[in-house]
């Protein structure tokens, strides 16, 4: 139920098929566990759902195969900003993902379109890398601004709850940047999984630093959506 | 002068020899073998002279010259085929009637007819394969050691023939600067691995051996 004070969005992050086994080329381990849960997210009454998408052109810079000698998971790449060549970032390099209009990109069959209000794509930019389904991290300038804090705004959206897709990259960005826009954000554990699972406890304390709890579905927070 | 009949069928395999690896840095920053571009220069028109003074106008000469071009599948790698650096460097370049093959991974025997070219040239016989061009330890690598593995160059009988690597003809760059050993060192040591599959030989006999047999 949403009150002047309590309006609650959900964001669900780039649940797509190549995060997700068994065909996925950027495979989470477990991503498809995370259904249930987003499932039963959907079913209760935020203001709005949004789905993300990551949405990358063949020669993003984000590919390993888009580079001489590099390999995906191990190797890195220098992000310059295209309107400001002394704003460089290093970026860790990926096989293929979620190429515009294969079927890797696609949302996984399991979740319930008819339930999203909205879709969100990011990482368009050839030249840029975008975790966070909000916008990119450069910011002398910002080259990429997806709109979204602008879309839940317009909802009086005053609280977001994240899952998705991978806990320690984009649902760890699209997190701290909902903080940043000024929204009480939530985490909720059991509807995410991680790239690296062993770096979860880590990832959890620098949410908890820049103001995102990592919840439980059967938490109280969650529970305050549903009173419905 | 020889007639064709009695010479032993030979083939040139130039490797990805592209105007793609003149980019400054995307390669690594320092590359092997200053006396690549002269070594090619020397060897490709000899070569030529060999051919033509061995083809009589009804048949076939015993030596065939093979152009292998390397087509990215990365739209923004400089060997992409629409980009300018697919094309071949000037002094590669091949004349209409020479075969050009054209390749997606580093081995020129893999989703191309290459094997099929050498088997049918070589018509039974034991043959002669001289591989140069780029780069040592990527695409001429892995062509020698498949070359040598498919065994191309022996006859139908399994009488040996020899796949020869031109040493100086080929280069390769260090790819990181952390690297410890320069380009030179690996470029030798790629070299030095490659005798399991290959003969080692440098510029100046492939170049002489030639022209003994342009002589007769």
């Amino acid at each position: 139920m949403s009150t002047n004070n309590f309006k609650p969005a959900l964001v669900i992050v780039d649940l797509q098929e190549d995060f997700c086994p068994p065909n996925g080329s950027l495979a989470v381990s477990n991503g498809r566990d995370i259904i249930p849960t987003v499932n039963k997210l959907l079913d209760l009454p935020f203001v709005i759902k949004i789905a993300t998408k990551d949405w990358h052109p063949q020669d993003h810079i984000s590919f390993a195969s888009n580079h001489v000698n590099k390999k995906p998971y191990v190797d890195f790449t220098t992000i310059v900003n295209p309107s400001n060549a002394s704003e460089t970032y290093e970026t860790r390099l990926w096989p293929d993902h979620c190429v515009q209009g294969t079927k890797g990109a696609e949302l996984i069959h399991e979740l319930d379109m008819s339930k999203i209000d909205q879709v969100v794509e990011k990482g368009q930019v050839r030249e840029v890398e975008m975790y966070s389904a909000f916008y990119d991290p450069l910011e002398r300038p910002r080259v990429s601004d997806s709109g979204l804090a602008g879309v839940l705004r317009e909802k009086g959206v005053t609280d977001v709850y994240c899952v998705g897709l991978a806990f320690d990259y984009c649902v760890r960005c699209t997190a701290v940047d909902a903080a940043k826009e000024g929204f009480r954000t939530f985490v909720v554990g059991e509807g995410t999984r991680a790239v690296d699972p062993s770096t979860w406890e880590e990832v959890k304390g620098e949410l908890k630093g820049k103001g995102v709890e990592v919840v439980s579905i059967d938490g109280e927070e969650v529970a305050r959506v549903g009173k419905a | 002068m020889s007639g064709a009949n009695d010479q032993p069928r030979t083939a040139l395999l130039l490797v990805d020899i592209q105007d793609g690896f003149l980019h400054p840095t995307i390669w690594g920053p320092s590359r092997s073998n200053p006396a690549f571009e002269t070594n090619i220069k020397s060897l490709i028109p000899t070569y030529r002279q060999l051919i033509s003074s061995t083809t009589p106008p009804t048949k076939s000469s015993p030596h065939k010259i093979i152009h292998v071009a390397h087509a990215s599948k990365s739209t923004v790698l400089p060997l992409y085929p629409s980009k300018p650096g697919f094309a071949f460097q000037s002094f590669a370049a091949p004349l209409p009637d020479e075969l050009v093959i054209t390749k997606n991974v580093n081995s020129a025997f893999i989703g191309t007819d290459l094997e099929q070219v050498l088997r049918t040239h070589f018509s039974g016989k034991p043959g002669k394969l001289w591989v140069v061009g780029l780069t040592t330890d990527h695409c001429v690598s892995t062509t020698v050691r498949m070359a040598g593995n498919l065994g191309v160059c022996d006859s139908s009988e399994g009488e040996k023939g020899e796949v020869i690597l031109v040493e100086d003809a080929v280069a390769c760059w260090k790819k990181t600067e952390a690297f410890p050993y320069g380009a030179d060192v690996i470029h030798a040591v790629h070299v030095d691995s490659l005798r399991e599959f290959a003969s080692i030989a440098k510029t100046g006999e492939v170049v002489q051996l030639w022209r003994d047999l342009i002589a007769g």
